[in-house]
């Protein structure tokens, strides 16, 4: 494994609880998958829509996401927005990643 | 819309059955919306090579299609070898070599009681074996969806025409025939090519008969226009009267090779030593079980032939017209 390979690796791994924080928090105002990937890219997260569109399908199934089918411009779109569950989920998930944030910053600050 | 559909359809083919419809009008509406905001953009609709360009940023089908499956699993050794996408699928093909091999271990312990013990070690060997090749095709078929990940072209799935074609094979079906053809027919070309090798898993005195070593060549020709038929299908399904052609023609030469073999008589054979009346009892089972078996190769081989044939004539027949 070289380099490129162990830091595409690290980064893969780094981004992904982050991207389930990110989507879930633009979740709170109801999305469908096309307009979700645009507004995290429009926040600088780009995300592929090969992760996002499962994604979203894993986070309803673990009852973090609801979900329904309406038409809007003459087609049918599946919108997605925070459960009850979700949003508990999210307060929780926050938290973590500003205590997280709080120690890396004093590490990095320290060296 | 035609790319996209065929971009569907390849998703759809190896998507879980039970949320199939509902995962494709999702993706199929995101696509859209993709393709709308790009279109009104230009301020026209987008050409073949622009949606094809949209479609490349959703990935391989297989791939996509994997991560709406995925569990998580993944086999890893040092690097990953397989990823989560593709791991249902690898598990998949797994699960069938294994029933194929319970199934033979089950004919050994019906048949002969006494061999089964030995059957299970030529069974746990197999097992390694099985394991180790269904593995590296996997880990090479990984390596190159992620090294490229646009070597998939809509073009190459078949039309909505086409896929209205009742006969058509998934392709997932050709992967795993592939699969299950180079493991069986690796090990089973070996036997045919050794002769005088012993069948039973204590190097008891049975044998197979010459004929059978006589239909190496034969038999070898049969696994690659099988081979051709399925890579046909995998590479470009749109070329189904050519691989309608080569299962015609391995059809066929299954009936010769199956045909010849029933009719040469005892399948298997009895060398050196005396044999015992439990072993002469066991020998006129197995070749009872080897001659049915060959009827029934045969009649499979006929049915089968004769439907592709007939479908290979009526499409010759539609396109003259």
């Amino acid at each position: 494994m070289n380099e490129n390979d162990r830091f595409e690796n690290l980064r893969l791994e780094l981004r992904r609880g982050c991207l389930i924080l990110a989507v879930l928090a633009q979740l709170k105002a109801e999305q469908y998958g096309y307009t979700l990937r645009k507004a995290l890219a429009d926040d600088g997260l780009v995300i592929d829509e090969g992760t996002l569109y499962p994604l979203l399908r894993r986070l309803e199934s673990q009852g973090l996401l609801q979900s329904e089918w309406r038409e809007e411009n003459s087609r049918k779109k599946r919108f997605y927005r925070l459960s009850v569950d979700g949003e508990t989920m999210l307060a929780q998930l926050l938290e973590e990643w500003r205590v997280i944030n709080t120690a890396l910053n004093t590490m990095l600050q320290e060296a | 819309m035609e790319l996209v559909d065929r971009y569907l359809k390849a998703v759809k083919d190896s998507l879980p059955p039970e949320h199939r419809d509902d995962i494709i009008d999702e993706l199929g509406s995101n696509i859209a919306a993709h393709m709308d905001e790009k279109a009104g953009e230009l301020g026209r609709p987008l050409t073949d090579a622009e949606q094809r360009v949209v479609l490349g940023q959703f990935g391989h089908p297989v791939v996509m299609a994997g991560k709406y499956r995925s569990g998580g699993g993944s086999v890893v050794f040092g690097r990953q070898l397989i990823g989560p996408e593709l791991f249902p699928f690898y598990l998949r093909v797994l699960t069938l070599n294994a029933i194929l091999a319970l199934l033979v271990i089950a004919a050994v312990a019906i048949f002969d009681l006494a061999a089964f013990p030995g059957a299970i070690s030529v069974f746990v060997v197999q097992a390694v074996v099985q394991f180790a090749i269904v593995t590296v095709i996997f880990a090479m078929i990984q390596t190159h969806v992620q090294k490229f990940p646009e070597s998939w072209d809509p073009k190459w799935q078949p039309s909505a025409e086409q896929q209205a074609e009742p006969r058509r094979t998934p392709r997932f079906e050709s992967v795993t025939g592939i699969a299950v053809l180079l493991i069986v027919n690796l090990w089973f070309l070996s036997v045919l090519r050794t002769s005088g090798a012993r069948l039973s898993a204590d190097n008891g005195n049975f044998v197979l008969a010459p004929m059978w070593h006589e239909m190496f060549l034969p038999y070898l020709l049969l696994v690659m226009l099988e081979l051709t038929g399925h890579t046909i299908n995998l590479i470009r399904p749109e070329w189904t009267r050519f691989r309608w052609a080569a299962l015609v023609a391995s059809y066929g030469l299954g009936i010769i090779i199956f045909g010849a073999l029933f009719l040469a008589g005892a399948s298997v054979i009895f060398i050196g030593g005396q044999s015992t009346g439990h072993e002469i009892e066991t020998l006129q089972r197995v070749n009872l079980v080897f001659s049915w078996s060959l009827i029934a190769a045969v009649a499979v081989n006929l049915f089968l032939g004769v439907r592709k044939t007939r479908l290979l004539l009526r499409r010759s027949h539609e396109s003259g017209g």
